[in-house]
């Protein structure tokens, strides 16, 4: 298992300086000078020619991209062209926001969806139609348009819960995770549907092979080859496709850090791109890859750990 | 498409995926999307996506008005004849708005699949089918491809065409790329270590051409299923790039913009939320439903479950055993037991076993009709027949294992002294391991993959022979040392799939023998082996029934294996039993014409290139069973009345036969048999 790790760190690691390398070559095509976007449109050329040498954008590009990489790997994300502050600082304070929504709506999905699909499947006939059929509806309702639907009922009409903002949990649990409900809510449903269905699918495979039969042979309960056996072999692309949908979820979380106003990476992001500030925007980018690679590291982890088959590549 | 057949019979199946050497899938695709397309909600769902998209086409047609005239004294109307589905803040009619608003998006969703399938299939199919470094390198691609916030790099390229749909939406399309390229490639790995490919290319069939027909045809069914999953993401993604205002212009209208409007409204105009989200879900909707109904309709989606349920008590009477019914209002005598009576050492005892599946209809269907069996303790009865003839679901049947919705009835059934009909379903389960236990077929599909030898065979030890962690891995080693397993530590470390066939089988035995089973149920346990490991099996099998004592019934469509190692053989075909005796006695003496077509189908010692005798034709399937004698159509020494009604098990001293001719005659069939197959 230690090997396995190790493998997988090592293969994680060209990943990320691929989809580095990535991000700051698509940067580059940017049109336009950085520098005539903050000075404005009335800069003289010589104003831009100062700007230019600041930032370093007068040198040949692999000069560029070899200070911007060693920064990278120093930890340094640059200054943002904007605010003059630390991109990696600005990022740092908008990880949690972003990463409780993510984890929390992936979480919620895992476990709700699990539960779900292995129920319909050994049920069948009518919760089965029912499940699916929730299922179904949660699919197709877009995040954004349910995020305001949310929103409407629980903080317009019910005043249950808080309709924008974010409270971090060290200021105050309580508020931490009453502001969540509804965000992480509008965010899981899309994903608790899609590992419903992927559960449901991979719990009737694994019932249909042939080690369920030899195991009931042997005088096991139902109930312990179900929970021990069935589960387990059917977590295996549950854990993947729930990988994914953490991937999806860093993309939907743009869309309601921005409708509920949390203030998270998403929304730095967005700030930025409209901004042009285009350290930031490549520090985000580089965060969420950061996330994707980490998580799509777990779930290799967790699906080796659970299925033998997988631990020798 | 589950038809109650294909559900009743799996040997039918298994045979058939053995002997396919042609195209499996294309067919199947075709059944599958006829079979989709009857489904209502598919219907639904494509009238759904055809009106969406007419509507886009020709939406300065079809609506009512120009969707970017304002009027301001108008604002907010809610539904009325005027706007049929009221106003937005500038008055602009919704309907009008809705119509136009999804051109865009779903433009940009085609784009997309076009372009994700543009690079996925063939280079998926170059890597499946290539291998080495170009599949390493593409695999590294992919990786690098699911490592990338997908949505986030699409508002990067937002940023950087400045709000350039087409280039955005053509991203989307390179990183889709990636999932069609993984299962493509896949499934022409697949495909490629199937036979057909190797022959075809043989046969000189061009590359492209190869790779086309005969590789791309098999994923098609997935392909299409991943085609229709990808325009419902694609769709989601346009629209919620839409809702951030990126790669729309905000002057003509799109539905993601007006979900956009919406929320500046909610407070006051919520009703502005409902038509644009009804679109919007109902779209994506129609795409999922027909992507999973396909998939669904694929025949690898549809196999059954292997887990019994908690069903109800097995049927005492016979509601669906017609033949039996048949039998006694036609000729010959009413079922009789083919050994003499019941005697304390026997062990099992049935008497018109049946085992029935529910038609499309409703009505039911036997596999297994009427099957009298009774076993002695420390017998080895050999069950022979080809598949289709019932035997394994008459096994399945004696452990209460048959595949749902199967239904077992009998008029008796006992085993080890308990009345099994009129034990309660947890109390039948109860007797398997500890009286009943079973080997299956496959060894290495048999053990689960996610657990060590030494944990699958320790959980039982533990749970119901309640012995303690330590005792219960000494147990388990010293079962595998029972079974003949040099290294018991090794392999008891080891994972299913680190074992060879032979070894797991092993494995499988001593699994079955965990809580000392009185009656050992084998069901082909040496086919799926090579030819040493299987007499070494059934050398193990023979072993340790004579050490314990134990019963064995062991299936199998070998004469060879019955002459090995059998006391008694049953050869059933067609769901009944045909011939029964002493092993020595039918081998010998066969007095049934099957028996002897059988004998004949054996290949023997010096005969070249193995099978050289089969029996012409098929096991007729369940649901077309004749009238009269099962065999009728291929049996070589047939005349008129052998069709005209059931034919009975008669019982002759320690022998029954199901036959109306003469043993003398049913011998000929041999004969006659070779003069058939030979026309030199
Ligand atoms: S009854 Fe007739 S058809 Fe049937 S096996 Fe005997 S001879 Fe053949």
């Amino acid at each position: 298992m230690l090997r396995v790790i190790r493998n997988r760190l090592l293969q994680a690691i060209p990943t990320l300086l691929v989809v580095a390398t990535l991000t700051f070559l698509l940067i580059q095509l940017v049109p336009g000078n950085p520098a005539n976007f903050m000075l404005g449109p009335g800069a003289t050329l010589a104003q831009v020619h100062y700007i230019d040498k600041q930032l370093g954008l007068n040198l040949p590009i692999y000069t560029q991209y070899w200070n911007w990489l060693s920064g990278v790997l120093g930890g340094h994300l640059g200054t943002s062209y904007v605010g003059h502050t630390s991109v990696g600082v600005t990022l740092d304070h908008a990880v949690p926001a972003t990463m409780s929504l993510a984890v929390l709506a992936t979480v919620f999905a895992l476990v709700v969806g699990f539960t779900g699909g292995i129920i319909a499947a050994l049920r069948g006939g009518i919760v089965d139609r029912l499940i699916r059929f929730t299922a179904s509806l949660g699919l197709g309702v877009p995040n954004f348009w349910l995020a305001v639907l949310l929103v409407y009922v629980f903080a317009v009409k019910l005043a249950l819960l808080p309709a924008t903002g974010y409270t971090s949990f060290t200021q105050s649990p309580k508020a931490w995770i009453l502001g969540l409900i509804l965000p992480v809510l509008a965010l899981t449903v899309n994903n608790t549907a899609q590992i419903m269905f992927q559960a449901r699918n991979s719990v009737l495979e694994v019932l249909s092979r042939d080690f369920v039969r030899t195991l009931q042979a042997t005088g096991l309960s139902r109930r312990r080859i179900i929970l021990r056996h069935i589960v387990r072999n059917a977590a295996i692309p549950v854990i993947t496709v729930a990988g994914f949908v953490f991937v999806v979820t860093l993309g939907g979380v743009v869309v309601i850090e921005l409708i509920f106003n949390i203030l998270g990476i998403g929304q730095v992001f967005l700030t930025a791109v409209n901004e042009h500030d285009v350290p930031t925007v490549q520090g985000a980018i580089l965060y969420f890859t950061l996330a994707v690679v980490l998580v799509n590291l777990g779930v290799d982890l967790i699906v080796a750990w659970i299925d033998p088959r997988t631990r020798v590549r | 498409m589950t038809s109650g057949r294909e559900m009743a019979t799996p040997e039918i199946l298994s045979i058939d995926t053995e002997t396919v050497t042609a195209n499996p899938d294309a067919p199947a695709l075709r059944r599958a999307l006829t079979a989709a397309a009857k489904h209502p909600s598919v219907v639904a769902a494509a009238l759904w996506l055809l009106l969406v998209g007419l509507a886009s086409v020709f939406s300065s047609q079809l609506a009512p008005y120009d969707p970017l005239a304002q009027n301001v004294m108008d604002s907010y109307a809610l539904p009325s004849l005027h706007h049929l589905l009221g106003t937005d803040q500038l008055g602009r009619d919704l309907l009008s708005r809705l119509i136009f608003g999804g051109r865009g998006i779903l433009l940009g969703c085609c784009e997309t699949v076009a372009i994700a399938l543009t690079i996925g299939v063939p280079l998926g199919l170059v890597a499946g089918y290539r291998g080495g470094w170009i599949d390493s390198v593409l695999a590294f691609v992919v990786n690098v491809l699911f490592s990338i916030p997908g949505f986030v790099l699409l508002i990067a390229v937002a940023f950087i065409t400045a709000d350039s749909l087409p280039a955005i939406m053509g991203a989307l399309g390179v990183l889709a790329s990636a999932t069609i390229l993984r299962l493509v490639r896949s499934s022409a790995l697949a495909v490629r270590s199937q036979g057909f490919v190797d022959y075809a290319r043989i046969a000189g069939v061009p590359l492209p051409l190869l790779l086309t027909r005969h590789i791309l045809r098999n994923t098609l069914g997935t392909l299409v299923v991943q085609v229709f999953y990808l325009f419902s993401l694609a769709f989601v993604i346009a629209a919620s790039l839409s809702f951030l205002a990126l790669g729309f212009n905000p002057a003509t209208p799109s539905w993601g913009q007006m979900v956009f409007d919406a929320t500046q409204n909610i407070y006051l105009h919520s009703w502005l939320m409902v038509p644009v989200g009804v679109i919007l879900t109902a779209t994506v909707l129609a795409f999922q439903t027909i992507g999973n109904v396909i998939r669904e309709s694929l025949p690898q989606a549809n196999r059954d479950s292997l887990l019994a349920g908690k069903s109800g008590p097995i049927a005492v009477a016979e509601p669906w055993d017609q033949a039996a019914r048949l039998e006694r209002s036609g000729r010959g005598s009413a079922p009789a037991p083919a050994v003499p009576e019941i005697s304390d050492d026997v062990l099992l005892r049935v008497d018109g076993l049946c085992v029935s599946f529910p038609r499309q209809d409703g009505s039911r269907y036997n596999v297994v009709d009427g099957v009298d069996l009774t076993v002695r303790r420390g017998e080895m009865l050999g069950v022979v027949g080809e598949s289709g003839s019932g035997k394994t679901m008459s096994a399945l049947a004696l452990l209460d294992l048959v595949p749902r919705p199967g239904v077992i009835s009998a008029r008796r059934f006992e085993v080890a002294g308990h009345n099994v009909l009129t034990l309660q379903p947890k109390e039948r389960a109860r007797l398997r391991g500890r009286v009943v236990s079973y080997v299956s077929q496959e060894p290495m599909v048999a053990l689960d993959p996610c657990f060590t030898i030494g944990a699958t065979l320790s959980e039982p030890l533990r749970v119901i022979r309640g012995l303690g962690r330590k005792a219960a891995h000494a147990e388990a080693l010293d079962l595998l040392r029972r079974v003949g397993i040099a290294r018991p530590e090794m392999v008891a470390r080891s994972y299913p799939h680190q074992l060879s066939g032979g070894m797991a089988q092993r494995v499988a035995i001593a699994l079955a023998l965990v809580s000392q089973p009185e009656l050992l149920i084998a069901d082909e346990p040496t086919t799926a082996l090579d030819v040493t490991i299987q007499a070494e099996i059934l050398d193990l099998l023979r072993e340790l029934q004579s050490d314990t004592g134990m019963t064995v019934v062991l299936v199998t469509h070998d004469l060879g294996v019955v002459a090995d190692a059998c006391s008694h053989v049953a050869v059933m075909y067609a769901g009944q039993i045909v011939e029964y005796g002493a092993a020595s006695d039918i081998l010998t003496k066969p007095s049934h014409p099957y028996t002897t077509s059988l004998m004949a189908a054996v290949p023997t010692a010096g005969a070249q290139g193995g099978r050289l005798q089969t029996i012409t034709g098929s096991v007729p399937s369940p649901q077309s069973w004749p009238v009269g004698c099962r065999f009728a159509n291929r049996c070589p020494v047939a005349i008129d009345e052998c069709s005209a009604a059931p034919v009975s098990l008669q019982v002759e001293e320690a022998r029954a036969r199901r036959c109306i001719r003469e043993p003398t005659v049913a011998r000929l069939a041999r004969d006659v048999a070779h003069v058939v197959r030979s026309p030199e």
